[in-house]
C-alpha cells in the first residue's frame, strides 16, 4: 500500500506513550516511514517523493501518458439525435441497454441495430428493468441504463427508489414529456411527466436535440455524483437530425473525487493511536471503491475490530477474518469503545444503528465517506473526514506509521487481536451449536441452507439476497466478502419486488460467475416472476432460491413481539401467504426454466447438484424451499380475514 | 422527547427491571446453582440481547415458551448475531425459561391464541407499584428517562390519558397508581 500524498512535518514519530522514536544509526528499530523520509532528505538525497528541503521544495511528479492534454479534435457525429445519444453512451463504455416494450424509440432501436456492439435486454415490466439495471451497475460499475415508456414511469418507481437508496448511478429514460400537450389531458399524459421521480432522483432533465450529448453528459455527471443515484430523463422520440459532438468520458473517474485535509487525517490516526478501544464501521463504499484489501490491512495494522451496519450493500470485510464481529448493533465487544470509525458508512438507521454502542460520554465518532451529503446527516461525528475512502485508509495507515512505532503497533496489535479473536472463535462456536440443533429439522433451517450453499457454490459465487432479518442465518453459514463469494444487496430502500431482476442484473454484468437470488417467498409475489422471462431468454444460468415460510414473517414477528389485540386472539391479520399456496417450480416451468422443491433437509444437499448440473447447461433454477418461519408461532400460523365472493354473490353468472 | 439515555443506562435499567419485576417472580423454587445460573443469564440478556429488543421486559411479559422452545429462540437468535458465547446459552435459556415460561402461565386459554399457557386477553400481572408500572407498559415506546417527563403545562393525569388512546393498555388502578408515581417524582423536563 503506498501514497503519493505529501507527508506532514519532519517531526519524529512519538508513540502513544510520548516517546520520540528516531531510528538508530544501524537501521534496526522503530523506523518511521516518516523518520525514514525525513532522514533521506537531510542528506540530500532524494528518495521517490522525499526530496531536500533547500534543493526543491516541490515534490517530483512523473508525467504520465494517460495525463497528457487532449489535442485531438472532438468527435462529432452527425445524423438523428437518438443516435447521437447512443454514440455518447458508447463513447461512455455503455454497451447494455435495459427496455421494456413501447413504441416510442423507433429511431433509437434502429441505431442501436446498426451499431453492432449494444445489447439491449428486453424485460416485461419497467421496475423489473430497473432494479436489473441497478444489479448491473453494482456489479460491473459501469452506467445502468433503461428506456421506455412515459407511462411506465409509475412503474418504475419502486426500484428507481430503491437505486436511489442505493447511491447507484443510473439513467432512465422515458419517451414522452413534450410540453405541447400541458394541460389537455391527452393521451398517456400528464403535466410535468417526471415529476414523480422527482424525490428518488438526483436530477430530471430533457434530452433536447439542439444539446442531447451536452444534456446526456451532464446527466451521467449527476448520477456518478456524489451523491451518486439515478437520473430521470424524458426524450420524445429522437428522429431529428443533427450535428453533436461526442465527449470522451471515462466512467471509472466520473465520480468527483476528494481527499482529505491532512490535519483531519492526522487527528483522526492520533485517536486512533490513542485509542484503547477503537471500533471500524465498513460501510458501501468499501465495498464501492473496491478497498477490501486496504480496510483489512489498516484493521490488522492495529487489530481494530470491524463490523457492518446491517443495510451495507456489500461484503465490505472477509466475515471469516478473527477481527470480524458481524452486525454492528449486536457488537458486544468493546463495550467501553471510545472511537468509533466509520468508513463509508451512513448509518441509515440513525440512532438504530448506534443501539450497539455503550459508552456515550466517552465516544469519538470518525465518519469518512466520499459524499458530502451523508456526513453527519443521520449521526453528527466528532470529526468528518470527506475523502475517498480508499485514500482515506491509505492516507491514515501511513499516517499511523508515522505516528506509532513498529515495537508499539506490534505491542497493540497482539493484545487486542488475542482478546477480539477470542471472542469471535467463542461466537463461531455457539453458530456451529445453533446450526448443529436442529441440523436435520423440516421444514428446513435457514442455518442449513446457508450451509450447503456454501458447500457446493464456487468461491466466487456472487449472492443477491432480498431476505428480513432472518439474512444473517444464512450469511453466517456462507464465507463472505474478501476472495470469497460477493454479498450484492439486498437494496437499503427495503421496497420489495427487487432481489431477482436485480440479480438477472448481475449476472448479464457477471457471465463468468455463479449467481444466486436469495428471495424470500413474499418478495417473489411482488411482481419478480416478470423477471423470470428475461433470465429465460437470455439464458442466464442463475439459481433463484425462494425461501419458503409460507409467510411474510419479518412483519409477522414485529406486528406481535409486543403482544396486542392479534397476538392475544391468536391472528395475524396479513402474515400468511399459504392460502393459496403458491407453487414456485410451476411458475419456473411455466417460463420454460426448472424447478426443485425440497421439503425435508435431506433433500436439499441432492436438489442443489441438480440445480448445479442445470446451471453449467445453461438454465436458471428456481428452487423452492420449505424454511422454518423464525422461532416458535406468534399466532396461529394460517389464519386469515376470510372473504369468499364465490360464497357471498347472490347470483350465479351466466354459463 | 430526547434521547437523553445513553443505551448502556437503558440496558442497565433493563437489567434492575428484569432482575426485580420478572426474574424474581420465576425463581421460587430454584437451587443456588440455578440462582446462580439464572442470575448469570440475566446478566447477557440485559447485555445482549436488550441492545436490540429495547422493549425486552414487555416482550418477556408477552411471550411465554417451555425451556426447549427457549433454547430454540436462544440458537436462532445466535444465527441472527446475537452475540452470546457457547458457556451462556444454558445460563441464558435458564433465565428465559425461568422468567418467561408456561409453567406458571395461566392454564386457560379462553382467547383462543395460538401460544399454549400464555395469559389470556385482558389478563395482567399485578403491578407492584408505580416503578414497575412504568417499566413494563410505557417503555415499549418511551425510554424509562423520559417516560417519567413531561411538559411543564401538562398534567400527568391528561399525558396518561393521551396515551391510553395511542393504545397503552392500563387498567383504572394502574393508571392511578402510576399516575401518582410520576407526580411524586416531579423530575423537570
Amino acid at each position: 500500500m503506498s501514497s503519493t500524498r505529501k507527508l506532514p512535518s519532519d517531526l519524529p514519530p512519538i508513540d502513544v506513550d510520548g516517546n520520540t522514536t528516531e531510528p538508530n544509526a544501524t537501521g534496526v528499530g522503530p523506523v518511521s516511514r516518516r523518520a525514514f523520509l525525513a532522514a533521506t532528505a537531510a542528506t540530500g538525497f532524494g528518495l521517490g517523493i522525499g526530496q531536500a528541503a533547500d534543493a526543491d521544495p516541490q515534490e517530483r511528479v512523473v508525467p504520465k501518458p494517460e495525463n497528457a492534454l487532449p489535442k485531438d479534435e472532438p468527435e462529432i457525429y452527425r445524423g438523428s439525435a437518438s443516435g447521437a445519444v447512443l454514440a455518447q453512451l458508447r463513447a461512455a463504455g455503455v454497451h447494455t441497454l435495459f427496455h421494456t416494450n413501447t413504441s416510442g424509440f423507433v429511431p433509437f432501436r434502429e441505431a442501436v441495430y446498426a451499431a453492432g456492439d449494444v445489447q439491449v435486454i428486453n424485460m416485461t415490466h419497467e421496475g423489473q428493468a430497473v432494479a436489473a439495471a441497478a444489479g448491473y451497475t453494482m456489479a460491473s460499475k459501469n452506467l445502468g441504463f433503461f428506456f421506455g415508456s412515459g407511462v411506465g414511469i409509475m412503474n418504475a418507481l419502486s426500484n428507481t427508489y430503491n437505486a436511489w437508496k442505493d447511491h447507484v448511478p443510473l439513467l432512465v429514460t422515458f419517451s414522452g414529456g413534450g410540453i405541447a400537450d400541458q394541460g389537455m389531458d391527452t393521451f398517456e399524459s400528464w403535466d410535468n411527466q417526471l415529476g414523480p421521480t422527482e424525490p428518488f432522483t438526483t436530477w430530471t432533465g430533457t434530452l433536447l436535440p439542439e444539446d442531447v450529448t451536452g444534456i446526456l453528459r451532464r446527466a451521467i455527471k449527476f448520477a456518478f455524483g456524489p451523491p451518486s443515484g439515478p437520473v430521470a430523463l424524458q426524450w420524445d422520440g429522437g428522429q431529428e437530425q443533427i450535428e453533436a459532438r461526442i465527449y470522451k468520458i471515462d466512467l471509472a473517474t466520473m465520480r468527483h473525487r476528494s481527499r482529505a485535509p491532512t490535519d483531519a487525517i492526522e487527528k483522526a490516526a492520533q485517536w486512533l493511536a490513542e485509542s484503547e478501544n477503537p471500533i471500524f464501521v465498513v460501510g458501501s463504499q468499501v465495498g464501492l471503491e473496491g478497498a477490501y484489501d486496504e480496510i483489512v490491512a489498516l484493521a490488522e495494522k492495529l487489530s481494530v475490530p470491524v463490523v457492518e451496519t446491517m443495510h451495507s450493500l456489500y461484503a465490505n470485510f472477509p466475515n471469516d477474518h478473527p477481527l470480524f464481529l458481524g452486525d454492528f448493533q449486536a457488537q458486544r465487544f468493546p463495550r467501553d469503545e471510545d472511537v468509533v470509525m466509520s468508513f463509508g458508512e451512513s448509518f441509515t438507521l440513525g440512532r438504530q444503528d448506534l443501539r450497539g454502542l455503550t459508552a456515550g460520554q466517552r465516544r469519538r465518532i470518525v465518519s469518512i465517506n466520499h459524499d458530502p451529503t451523508a456526513l453527519g446527516r443521520s449521526v453528527v461525528p466528532d470529526l468528518s473526514i470527506l475523502s475517498e475512502v480508499r485514500t482515506a485508509i491509505r492516507d491514515l495507515s501511513d499516517a499511523l506509521d508515522g505516528m506509532l512505532t513498529r515495537d508499539r503497533m506490534a505491542r497493540i496489535r497482539s493484545s487486542r487481536l488475542a482478546t477480539v479473536s477470542a471472542l469471535t472463535s467463542g461466537l463461531k462456536q455457539s453458530r456451529e451449536m445453533a446450526l448443529r440443533a436442529n441440523f436435520d429439522s423440516s421444514p428446513v433451517t435457514w442455518e442449513r441452507v446457508g450451509y450447503e450453499l456454501e458447500k457446493v457454490l464456487d468461491k466466487d459465487a456472487v449472492i443477491v439476497p432480498e431476505l428480513g432479518t432472518q439474512y444473517s442465518k444464512i450469511y453466517n453459514q456462507l464465507k463472505l466478502g474478501g476472495s470469497n463469494k460477493q454479498r450484492i444487496g439486498r437494496t437499503k430502500g427495503d421496497a420489495l419486488g427487487w432481489g431477482v431482476a436485480a440479480a438477472f442484473g448481475v449476472n448479464v454484468a457477471l457471465p463468468d460467475r455463479q449467481v444466486v437470488a436469495l428471495q424470500g417467498d413474499g418478495g417473489f409475489l411482488f411482481n419478480q416472476s416478470e423477471a423470470l422471462w428475461s433470465i429465460a431468454r437470455y439464458e442466464a444460468p442463475m439459481l433463484i432460491v425462494v425461501m419458503n415460510n409460507h409467510s411474510y414473517n419479518e412483519s409477522r414477528a414485529r406486528n406481535m413481539l409486543n403482544g396486542g389485540v392479534f397476538f392475544e386472539a391468536g391472528k395475524d391479520f396479513n402474515g400468511y401467504l399459504g392460502d393459496p399456496d403458491v407453487e414456485y417450480t410451476t411458475i419456473a416451468e411455466a417460463y420454460g426454466l426448472k424447478g426443485e422443491k425440497v421439503k425435508n433437509a435431506r433433500d436439499l444437499a441432492p436438489a442443489l447438484q441438480r440445480c448445479l448440473r442445470s446451471m453449467r447447461d445453461g438454465k436458471a433454477v428456481v428452487l423452492d424451499i420449505d424454511v422454518a418461519i423464525d422461532g416458535a408461532p406468534l399466532s396461529q400460523g394460517t389464519w386469515y380475514q376470510r372473504h369468499s365472493i364465490a360464497e357471498i354473490r347472490k347470483k350465479r353468472l351466466n354459463g | 422527547m430526547t434521547r437523553a439515555l445513553t443505551v448502556w443506562n437503558l440496558v442497565m435499567l433493563i437489567s434492575v427491571a428484569l432482575s426485580s419485576g420478572l426474574a424474581a417472580q420465576g425463581s421460587a423454587n430454584v437451587s443456588g446453582d440455578q440462582s446462580a445460573q439464572i442470575e448469570k443469564g440475566r446478566r447477557v440478556v440485559a447485555q445482549v440481547c436488550a441492545t436490540c429488543h429495547t422493549t425486552i421486559v414487555r416482550m418477556l411479559q408477552v411471550h411465554k415458551q417451555t425451556p426447549e422452545q427457549w433454547k430454540d429462540t436462544v440458537y436462532f437468535m445466535i444465527s441472527r448475531g446475537a452475540q452470546i458465547m457457547p458457556d451462556e446459552i444454558g445460563p441464558v435459556t435458564a433465565f428465559l425459561a425461568a422468567t418467561a415460561g408456561n409453567a406458571r402461565q395461566t392454564p386457560a386459554d379462553a382467547s383462543g391464541r395460538g401460544r399454549p399457557g400464555a395469559r389470556g386477553a385482558g389478563q395482567q400481572a399485578p403491578a407492584a407499584d408505580g416503578a414497575a408500572i412504568l417499566q413494563q407498559n410505557c417503555q415499549q415506546c418511551h425510554e424509562l428517562a423520559t417516560a417519567s417527563k413531561k411538559g411543564d403545562s401538562e398534567d400527568w393525569t391528561a399525558v396518561i390519558a393521551r396515551m391510553m388512546t395511542y393504545g397503552a393498555r392500563l387498567t383504572a388502578a394502574d393508571q392511578q397508581t402510576l399516575i401518582g408515581y410520576l407526580q411524586r417524582q416531579g423530575a423537570p423536563r
